[in-house]
């Protein structure tokens, strides 16, 4: 069962402004796609 | 809680009181109140304070609006990465209460989840969650 996807697909749509500035971030220091920071 | 803090009963066993509606007889607040006591006291019982109050507001539908602001405390306090969870169910609850206080716009709570879910992405997620 998937649960980050929904939720997350949900947030990135209805709060892109807010939220996508810190994903990213995070994935410029590479701490979401890999976790190789 | 006293049994918990005292290390007599195991944090999981507050999810007991998740069951059969044991919970119905008490206010929003006060079994808010109660949660959020129990949260504080490591990640495994954060879990089962919102299996808790989740199963509460599952059975009283109008509390979820008079306690949101302790809902989103509890949503944002349960640690998401993997190794974490308590029981198979934890994921749903914390998915599903979250995307209920999403049907009110709340942009401070949308940003909030995200530190949240990027903060947990640092240890990685159990596959089955993702």
């Amino acid at each position: 069962m998937s649960y980050i996807k929904p939720l997350l697909t949900e947030v990135m749509s209805d709060y892109c402004e807010e939220v996508w500035p810190l994903f990213a971030n995070a994935i410029i220091d590479a701490k979401v796609w890999g976790n190789t920071g | 809680m006293e049994l918990i803090k005292k290390n007599i009963v195991s944090e999981n066993s507050a999810n007991l009181l998740s069951y059969g509606s044991v919970t119905l007889g008490l206010a929003p607040g006060e079994i808010a109140e109660f949660c959020l006591s129990l949260s504080e006291m490591g990640a495994k019982a954060s879990w089962s304070a919102l299996n808790v109050i989740y199963m509460y507001c599952f059975s009283n539908q109008d509390s979820t609006e008079k306690i949101r602001e302790q809902l989103k405390v509890l949503v944002l306090s349960v640690p998401l990465s993997k190794g974490q969870k308590g029981t198979p169910t934890d994921f749903h609850h914390w998915r599903d209460l979250a995307q209920k206080i999403l049907k009110e716009h709340d942009a401070e709570f949308a940003v909030a989840l995200a530190r949240q879910l990027i903060s947990a992405s640092q240890y990685g997620f159990d596959h089955g969650d993702i």
